[in-house]
């Protein structure tokens, strides 16, 4: 017996823990374009886990969770409403400020220490994507002081330093926040500023407007220096010094209570010219949890770019069968393959047959720039469960 | 053939839209108006009478048939279902609702006078199902949880937010295009987030190590605006080309080497240069030196393997390629630093 199941069998005696879970096993189909081209038909399955304490007599339990994707979370100190400082162990999600959104496997702590004052750390080896290799010399470790006013303010600065092979692979500081000084109100932005080039990484100010419950606002701007995103291990981080503006926004507009109309509009300044990003879509949602949308985007660059259009829709029928169904049709500026058209179709349905477990199957057809014919077919199993006395 | 499948794919997909359209709603609906009750002067307790006393919503507080039936019994003698049932092929009972807040009525009832519109101003009728409560607007009348607002700490009156369908369209609203605006929020808002979100959600997407892309796990989710969705392989020189940073966050070059090698587009692998016109002619206009000026990411996509890339071989000092530094780069590295960094040795000999 494992010593996760061991320990989740001694806290379930002890009736003091809620666990949740889904098993999903999945069957996809698909052609892939690496050598040569050739239809892949893998089977995956994935498990996932979340188990905590909820007990009122034994307050120190309430802390403890277990989260069966390799990681868990123990809270040590008083009870979760009082809680101070989170720590855990494990392969895990660094965020927060210069760590930006990243993959470790090592050690973290975070929590509120005094008067809204709190602070992050990381240590650990980020995790490698498939196909990459881990090497002796990996490391990431980093921290993140903020100080948060409420749940939707709060100001920090951070300091991030990985390792690849040995080399420095990032050394950044940032400082950042997101404040709401008024409900309808939300300004969020960042700084991120490389130690090793001396130059700013990444920097961005977003405002959102909510005028009234139908009309949302959004404007943003944002500098990005995408050749220090390359590894500064890499040999390629010492030819170029790149710098990509952005600015635009976004309108939300519920124009009926079920039908949302959104179009977004960006400017951006590449290096060798400049192009945009655009994009609008309707949707219209039932009370009866189906929805239609169709959507039309834009893309320019200095030497390239697409326009896509796709209709969607969701449509519940009855005995809990759920249809849907994705067109989506692109047309490039520059031909691939002696193409510029694509096409794709989705069609899925599901069926939830039972108490706990739901079906899925899903057929893609269409044409592309790499496939003449390009057919993908899924199939999903889900099983949600509640481990035994472990449900209210 | 494409013409065929093109119009095959059609006739399916306005085949599977139209059954979609034109299909009656989902499932069995139990037609109770609630208006007509109360001008009748039912009292609430007539038929919610569990709920008097309950200390929690774990139980069944909805009317069973019979108590429907102490007034309705001729309506079902009559095989009047319609009565009741919107879908009388399927007649099913309430649905099952897991609960989701902590809420004492036995507590409640006495201090609203058992008026029980305090808290539920709107009541559900046939075809226009209504909130059970008025939500926030309900609790804050008379309690102040701005301790407890302002802390995210809400689990004190919440139970298991992640499961909650809906996302928030005020306070961090998730409206629009979040997607591409969460990262703003999510890096100076952790905890925030962490109020909802267990770390198994961001990890559909982050985890280097995902079994499958999000968008593949959750194809039946087309109203989602996934980043990969439907044939991202067409499109990813675009989108990699207008913000290659945005790759790079999940994607290694390692990543974009390997499948280029793969799939045999990678320069020496591939029977026909990838590389335009004039890619080793300086001022071609396709000159490599400036397309590498404007996207490094895309030169390392393929050649980044370290001393063997083939940049060194005509970049290295005393090479025909010359000095491959940006203007300025001298200013923050000098040649002591390069003789002692391993990898400057490639070239810097």
């Amino acid at each position: 017996m494992s010593l996760r199941n061991a320990l989740l069998l001694a806290l379930f005696a002890a009736g003091a823990v809620r666990a949740d879970g889904s098993a999903t096993t999945l069957f996809d189909s698909r052609p892939y374009v690496r050598n040569g081209g050739y239809q892949e038909s893998p089977i995956y399955e994935s498990f996932a886990l979340t188990a905590r304490g909820e007990s009122d007599r034994d307050a120190w339990l309430q802390d403890l969770r277990v989260v069966a994707r390799g990681w868990g979370r123990l809270t040590l100190g008083p009870p979760f409403d009082d809680r101070r400082t989170t720590g855990r162990v494990g392969r895990q999600l660094a965020v927060g400020g210069a760590v930006r959104a990243t993959q470790l496997d090592g050690i973290a702590r975070d929590g509120v220490l005094t008067n809204g004052l709190g602070v992050q750390t990381w240590t650990g080896v980020p995790v490698q994507a498939r196909f990459d290799h881990f090497e002796r010399g990996d490391f990431l470790g980093g921290g993140r002081v903020f100080w948060r006013q409420s749940f939707d303010s709060e100001v920090g600065a951070s300091f991030v330093y990985a390792l690849r092979r040995g080399y420095v692979a990032r050394e950044d500081v940032a400082v950042d926040g997101s404040w709401t000084p008024l409900r309808a109100v939300t300004v969020s932005g960042l700084v991120q500023w490389s130690i090793v080039e001396e130059r700013l990484a990444e920097a961005r100010l977003q405002a959102l407007w909510q005028l009234n419950p139908k009309l949302q606002l959004v404007a943003d701007v944002q500098r990005t220096a995408p050749d220090l995103f390359v590894d500064r291990s890499s040999i390629f981080a010492v030819f170029s010094e790149e710098r990509r503006d952005e600015v635009g926004g976004e309108i939300v507009y519920r124009l009926l209570q079920p039908l949302s109309l959104e179009a977004d509009w960006h400017w951006l300044k590449l290096e060798g010219g400049h192009g945009h990003r655009a994009g609008a879509r309707a949707t219209f949602r039932t009370v009866r949890d189906a929805s239609y949308g169709a959507e039309v985007r834009l893309i320019t660059e200095p030497d390239n770019g697409y326009k896509l259009a796709r209709v969607f829709a969701t449509r519940r029928l009855p005995r809990n069968v759920t249809i849907t169904v994705d067109l989506d049709a692109y047309w490039l500026e520059r031909e691939i393959n002696a193409t510029k058209r694509s096409f794709v179709a989705t069609v899925t349905g599901g069926w939830a047959f039972a108490q706990a477990w739901e079906a899925m199957i899903a057929g893609s057809f269409g044409t592309t720039p790499y496939f003449e014919r390009r057919t993908e077919a899924i199939a999903r199993l889900v099983y949600r469960f509640g481990l035994p006395g472990a449900f209210r | 053939m494409k013409r065929a499948l093109l119009i095959g794919g059609g006739v399916l997909a306005c085949a599977t839209a139209a059954t979609i359209l034109g299909t009656d709603p989902a499932g069995d609906e139990i037609l109770f108006p609630h208006a007509r009750h109360q001008q009748a002067k039912v009292e609430c307790i007539t038929c919610h009478e569990n709920v008097w006393d309950a200390k929690t919503l774990a139980g069944d507080f909805l009317p069973k048939e019979a108590k429907c039936l102490e007034c309705h019994k001729q309506k079902k003698a009559d095989g009047q279902c319609n009565f009741c049932h919107s879908d009388v092929r399927y007649a099913a009972t309430w649905p099952k609702r897991e609960p989701r807040l902590k809420m004492d009525h036995s507590a409640h009832i006495e201090r609203v006078k058992e008026d029980c519109s305090q808290c539920h101003s709107r009541l559900s009728e046939p075809r226009h199902p209504a909130t059970l409560s008025d939500g926030h607007a309900a609790c804050l009348k008379c309690h102040d949880h701005a301790q407890q607002y302002s802390d995210a700490r809400c689990d004190t009156c919440h139970v298991d937010l992640a499961s909650y369908p809906l996302v928030p369209v005020s306070q961090v609203s998730h409206q629009g295009d979040f997607l591409r605006r969460h990262a703003s929020v999510a890096r100076s808002s952790q905890q925030s987030c962490g109020t909802c979100h267990e770390q198994n959600f961001c990890l559909d997407c982050h985890a280097k190590t995902a079994m499958v892309p999000v968008e593949t796990k959750l194809v039946d989710r087309p109203d989602r605006r996934f980043i990969h969705r439907q044939d991202f392989l067409g499109r990813h020189s675009v989108e990699s080309r207008m913000d290659p940073a945005s790759c790079q966050r999940c994607h290694s070059t390692n990543t974009c080497e390997t499948c280029h090698e793969n799939s045999r587009v990678s320069a020496g692998l591939s029977a026909r240069d990838p590389h335009p016109p004039g890619w080793s002619l300086p001022g071609s206009g396709a000159f490599h030196g400036d397309a590498a000026r404007r996207n490094i990411s895309s030169c390392a996509s393929c050649h980044d393997q370290g001393a063997q890339s083939n940049c060194v071989q005509c970049h290295k000092v005393g090479g025909i390629g010359g000095d491959p530094h940006p203007p300025g780069f001298r200013s923050r590295h000098n040649l002591n630093e390069a003789r002692s960094d391993g990898r400057c040795v490639a070239c810097h000999l």
